[in-house]
């Protein structure tokens, strides 16, 4: 079993943060678009 | 540049004291110097506070002097170059840790982000609910009142909490008089977290390259970098939890004096925080004191002295003139009256039990509050830390032994924590709100996060799998506020004003804000605009419903104005009014009953900002100075330009002598007519409702209306104006 520990801990932190991923790839994607759009303002305005 | 040298100094200072104490590792040294910088900043305001005596010259002398005191005493002991040395010793040998890739990762986004921090710290006003509420007006009112005093209770029980971590942010606000850095007080808080991670790391045995690793990953929760630009105080509580922690399990570990004292420190300071601290280190010493009490006989009364010292104030100072050292009553808290946000009602600890599984669920699939100050422990917590901190937990039973026995207090904090966020009596509606009390989990979970990665370390896939997706996790995190509202930290007009080269108010940003921030950006900018030049400002009067009784932007910029409400003993009448019914009808006023109806009446004052729900009075005499005029004007030209426009149109239309009566935002526009004398019509600019009784005050026989004819008199159309893209007919009414 010992042998198996990191492999499995590994296997459940994936699961766990893949669905966390998937929970909130809302919010994540709208601030995305937010993040974006400064930076594409403000390279229009200093280049 | 005095607060930038004072503080300096006294870190210097401490620093150097710090090295000529026992200790076994630099970082838990650096997280020491953390500790002492804070406590002296909070015992030196309080105690000149408590005496009447808090005035920046003097605040600064006394701590100047005791740095100096210090310093020489530390001279004695040992050099400050040979000290500098070592430690850059030390750090250099951790090189290899520090510039791992991974680190590195993080350190540029770190960068950053702390670039944005300070921006948003330069240019945007404090702009969150409960800074605006009590956090700041509290401090601001001992800055101006040069004492400790307790605001009215009968507006919000919170200003008799403990307010040891709002002294902090009295801090630069009082050496600067401004409220320009209050916002970058806690940045310097989640570095000592990063400070105190690190060292937790290291002491549960973890290399210098992990324990730096999930440090570093600390600095990036979502609920961290949300609190950092705010005054909630979460971080800072959080964080004193963290080192109190560090330095009482160091003390049971080392045997070593040093780190009962600064636990001690640490601790009194945390209870002078917030009441939530007391079950958090009730239960805590509940584990160490039997250890404490064997290893430190003596020195124990020593160690209660300081905390006691360090903490009790306020609720002594509740006690005497309360009635009550934990106001408003800590049982009513535990019921749930204290522990609500809203008018929802208290919510028994049965109902509570009810809810018990559907909030552990929600906390784990939504990361309740996520993207504000209020939660958001983010994914990589929740992701990977928590799963690793089970294996781990479970894992320090199998060991305990004394020094075991203390790293399984540590571990099983995370329960605790949990279980203040899940059990807290409060209705499903304002779960959100409950997470941030107990952010010190995170920093557990990266610990064992970082005890996982060294599990994985023959595992190089694993590994760096894991470090890649924490890096990304860490990315989104800051990508995540950019759409934060609570606090907002987006940094455009900010800086498309400054390009215009425009300097406006800084609460000229609340309108990009939420919830009553943009409505009070009005009254907040032009009231700041008109003052800040101004050695002394106006003194204000605020009525507002309950929930919108937000203070902090009527003291201005540089602190030049008052809240008349919290005056003891108004010398004179309000120089200005700001009435707002932003959520309820209700209106609450504190120090004396004025109404809207005496001043909109008052002939000695005039309305010059308005929103349907809002008005903003002065007094006439201040528009004597030119100046004042001229700031008013310009305000005008750049917020209401369109008002200007329409008011233009519909002027030229009026018979001249005939006064014009009106109830909306055209008034604005009317009234930048009138301060540049381009009007030849009186005006009457009323909040809506009191169009009548100016008539019947003034005996009006003929007037003109904007936007309806008045009842009882003949009225005829004189002219279609287009406001908001619809057509507003303008009356004249006469008798």
């Amino acid at each position: 079993m010992k042998k198996y520990t990191p492999a499995i801990l590994f296997l459940i932190m994936m699961i766990s943060f893949g669905y966390q991923l998937k929970a909130h790839v809302e919010e994540y994607a709208l601030a995305w678009i937010s993040f974006s759009n400064f930076f594409k303002k403000m390279m229009g305005l200093f280049l | 540049m005095e607060l930038l040298l004072i503080t300096s100094f006294m870190g210097i200072a401490q620093y150097y004291f710090a090295g000529t104490l026992k200790f076994e590792h630099l970082s838990g040294r650096l997280v020491c110097v953390g500790v002492l910088v804070s406590a002296q900043i909070i015992v030196t305001e309080l105690i000149l506070g408590i005496f009447g005596f808090l005035y920046a010259p003097l605040l600064i002398l006394v701590n100047s002097l005791l740095s100096l005191g210090l310093i020489v005493y530390s001279a004695k002991q040992k050099s400050l170059r040979d000290l500098f040395i070592e430690d850059i010793k030390i750090i250099q040998e951790r090189k290899k840790a520090i510039w791992a890739w991974e680190n590195v990762a993080l350190m540029v986004l770190g960068l950053f982000v702390t670039v944005w921090f300070f921006f948003a710290a330069y240019f945007l006003p404090p702009r969150g609910v409960d800074d605006l509420g009590y956090h700041l007006p509290v401090i601001y009112e001992y800055i101006l009142q040069h004492k400790i005093v307790l605001l009215p209770i009968e507006l919000r029980f919170h200003f008799a909490f403990p307010f040891n971590a709002e002294l902090l942010f009295l801090w630069p606000a009082m050496i600067l008089h401004s409220q320009q850095w209050v916002d970058i007080v806690q940045f310097f808080m989640a570095v000592l977290g990063v400070g105190v991670v690190y060292s937790f790391a290291r002491m549960m045995d973890l290399k210098s390259r992990e324990a730096f690793f999930v440090a570093l990953l600390f600095f990036f929760t979502p609920i961290v970098l949300n609190q950092i630009g705010s005054n909630y105080i979460d971080l800072t509580y959080n964080v004193f939890f963290l080192t109190s922690l560090y330095f009482v399990l160091r003390s049971c570990l080392t045997k070593n004096l040093t780190y009962l004292y600064i636990a001690a420190i640490s601790t009194g300071l945390l209870l002078g925080m917030k009441y939530g601290a007391i079950p958090l280190v009730i239960i805590l010493q509940f584990f160490v004191f039997p250890m404490l009490a064997r290893q430190y006989r003596k020195q124990l009364v020593w160690y209660v002295m300081i905390i006691v010292a360090l903490g009790s104030f306020w609720y002594v100072r509740n006690w005497i003139v309360l009635g009550d050292p934990l106001y408003p009553t800590f049982l009513d808290t535990l019921g749930g009256s204290a522990g609500n946000f809203s008018a929802h009602g208290p919510i028994s600890i049965g109902k509570n039990m009810h809810s018990f599984f559907t909030k552990v669920k929600v906390l784990y699939s939504h990361d309740v509050g996520l993207g504000s100050f209020a939660g958001g422990f983010g994914m990589v917590f929740w992701g990977m830390a928590f799963p690793g901190w089970v294996y781990i937990w479970v894992n320090s039973f199998k060991n305990f032994t004394q020094e075991g026995f203390l790293r399984w207090i540590f571990w099983t904090q995370m329960i605790f924590g949990l279980a203040v966020v899940v059990l807290a009596p409060v209705p499903m509606e304002e779960f959100k709100y409950i997470s941030r009390y107990s952010l010190f989990v995170v920093a557990i979970g990266l610990i064992a996060l970082g005890k996982v990665l060294e599990l994985l370390q023959f595992h190089k896939i694993f590994l760096k799998t894991i470090k890649i997706l924490c890096i990304y996790g860490a990315a989104l995190s800051v990508i995540l506020l950019s759409d934060s509202a609570w606090p907002v930290y987006r940094l455009n007009t900010a800086i498309l004003d400054r390009r215009d080269g425009e300097n406006p108010s800084e609460f000229r940003y609340y309108r990009d804000g939420v919830w009553f921030l943009p409505p009070m950006s009005y009254s907040a900018e032009l009231l700041d605009l008109l003052t800040r030049g101004d050695a002394k400002g106006l003194s204000c009067y605020m009525a507002s419903d309950y929930a919108a009784f937000w203070t902090t932007h009527i003291y201005g910029s540089k602190l030049q104005n008052r809240v008349w409400n919290f005056e003891k003993n108004p010398s004179r009448d309000p120089d200005a009014y700001i009435y707002q019914t932003l959520e309820s009808d209700q209106v609450v006023y504190i120090g004396r009953k004025i109404t809207l109806g005496e001043i909109a009446l008052n002939p000695a004052y005039q309305l010059i900002a308005a929103t349907p729900y809002s008005s903003f009075f002065i007094r006439n005499e201040f528009f004597e100075n030119k100046d004042k005029i001229a700031l008013l004007l310009k305000y005008y030209e750049e917020t209401f330009p369109f008002n200007i426009e329409v008011a233009a149109k519909v002027k030229e239309h009026l018979e001249p002598d005939i006064p014009f009566v009106l109830d909306n935002s055209v008034g604005h526009g009317f009234q930048y007519f009138k301060f540049k004398g381009d009007l030849q019509n009186k005006v009457y600019w009323v909040p809506p409702d009191y169009v009548g009784s100016v008539i019947e005050r003034e005996k009006l026989r003929v007037f003109y209306t904007f936007g309806y004819s008045f009842p009882g008199f003949s009225s005829h159309k004189i002219y279609d104006a287009m406001l908001d893209g619809q057509v507003i007919v303008i009356y004249k009414n006469q008798k």
